[in-house]
């Protein structure tokens, strides 16, 4: 695990950047984009660090009690009398309000700054308007219409990431049966990146990484983040979005897709090209399910939950001509059952790995024992 | 649909300063995509080539409506004396 120096170290590195290239004068636009967006990464993962020091990392009751020799019964009664779990569920609570609600604090910080840049940018210094008054006309010019092509440029751009990724879904779909927490993780892209200031590059891996998380294979990611939600260090989908897409490549191959596998070949080449992006983007999903994560075992399944769940098998998404695109990927109220059911199926693999397959089908009596499995806990 | 035909239009937003990566991406998934899609893209490629163009074109040809020196209070005096 880090250690606090170097947790802050990036932090500390991206405001730097950001101070030095405000005051140099021969830093462009595009520097000090590149430089701020940094920023924002690096703030967003050290505030995912914090909540896992914080949370995340603090073992369960059960798992305490082994490493000091007190009988499970014991720790569970104690947990009772002193309402221990309820206050650390309180507290969990708390820090993700902390982290949505700081999020949302720095998005009119990141636009007042964005402008400021763009005005410096824009604006011609007095030497350059006593100098070259021709060419501070022109730059005015350009600085007038600058902002209007930023803007014609992210609408256009965006289509096509909405393009592609309803593509590259409806392909996953095909390659196997789509699970709750893939339908989790698929719905926290598109909230995660949003009001950063996304460049083509951003918004064609924006758009892989909603089909790489619907693509999370049960058996591996569901292990994954059940023991990482206990240990606080899971990496749902961090260094597996290529991977889960190749292997969806190769599916669709056997399955007689070959442009489609073709398509995600070259979107994995894409990603590989772009280290740097890709890595962003899968954390910033890994942040946002974990936060969803939290706020689920914290509020548990809520009303909306009780309706038929989302999932859709590969045979049926097959025969239909026009299969079912998810449009929902901003909106996690239109996730929740799956997300609740993705939790389940996390937690059941964790508690029964022979069993995992029946968790995919997110049967009922699974889910009672998990619930009982919960309540027991939580007790 | 051929892609040779889009050719010129993505350099041309590349110009514009659309992001070159991506286009070429896209140029390089053309042929995989279906007639549908294809013609999706070519129809969004080049209304963002016309939008940026007349982007460029209106703003910089523009009539100043305001002076382009400020006036010094001794030529702006006879201006309000007349």
């Amino acid at each position: 695990m880090k250690n606090e120096y170097e947790s802050l170290n990036p932090l500390a590195n991206a405001e730097n950047n950001v101070e030095s290239s405000v005051g140099n004068p021969e830093a462009t636009l595009s520097d000090r984009d590149k430089e701020y967006a940094a920023l924002v990464a690096a703030t967003q993962d050290r505030i995912a660090q914090d909540v896992q020091l914080a949370v995340a990392d603090r073992p369960d009751l059960p798992t305490l009690g082994q490493s000091i020799g007190v009988p499970h019964e014991e720790v569970l009664q104690a947990d009772k009398a002193t309402g221990f779990s309820d206050k650390l569920g309180q507290i969990d609570g708390e820090i993700s309000t902390l982290v949505s609600s700081t999020n949302e604090k720095m998005q009119p910080s990141a636009d007042s700054v964005a402008k400021s840049m763009e005005a410096e940018n824009a604006a011609p210094s007095a030497t350059e308007q006593v100098q070259n008054p021709t060419g501070a006309e022109a730059k005015e010019a350009g600085a007038e219409n600058g902002g209007e092509k930023d803007e014609i440029i992210g609408q256009a751009g965006e289509k096509r990431a909405g393009k592609l990724r309803r593509l590259l879904t409806t392909a996953i779909r095909l390659t196997h049966v789509v699970g709750g927490l893939e339908m989790m993780g698929e719905a926290a892209v598109g909230t995660t990146l949003d009001g950063q200031k996304l460049t083509g590059t951003d918004r064609v891996i924006e758009g892989a990484m909603g089909a790489a998380a619907l693509g999370l294979d049960l058996t591996v990611a569901g292990a994954g983040a059940s023991e990482g939600i206990q240990a606080g260090e899971a990496a749902i989908l961090a260094g597996r979005s290529t991977g889960i897409l190749e292997k969806a490549g190769a599916k669709l191959g056997e399955k007689g897709a070959p442009k489609a596998m073709d398509i995600i070949k070259k979107t994995v080449d894409f990603m590989k090209k772009h280290p740097e992006a890709t890595e962003r983007a899968e954390k910033a999903v890994d942040n946002q399910i974990k936060v969803r994560i939290r706020d689920y075992r914290k509020n548990g399944p809520q009303p909306s939950e009780t309706q038929p769940d989302l999932d859709t098998s590969s045979t049926e998404t097959a025969q239909a001509t026009q299969p079912p695109v998810i449009e929902t990927a901003v909106d996690i109220s239109n996730i929740a059952p799956s997300g609740a059911a993705g939790i389940r199926q996390a937690e059941d693999f964790a508690n029964n790995p022979a069993n995992s397959t029946e968790a995919q089908s997110d049967k009922p009596d699974s889910n009672d024992k998990t619930n009982q499995n919960r309540a027991e806990i939580n007790a | 649909m051929n892609k040779l035909a889009i050719e010129p239009v993505v350099a041309q937003l590349i110009q514009h300063g659309e992001d070159s990566d991506e286009l070429t991406f896209w140029l390089d998934i053309f042929d995989d995509l279906d007639p549908e899609d294809q013609s999706e893209l070519v129809q969004n490629l080049t209304a963002e080539l016309a939008a940026l163009d007349k982007a460029s074109q209106a703003k910089p040809s523009a009539p100043r409506t305001a002076p382009e020196t400020p006036q010094t209070p001794s030529s702006a005096a006879p201006a309000q004396g007349q």
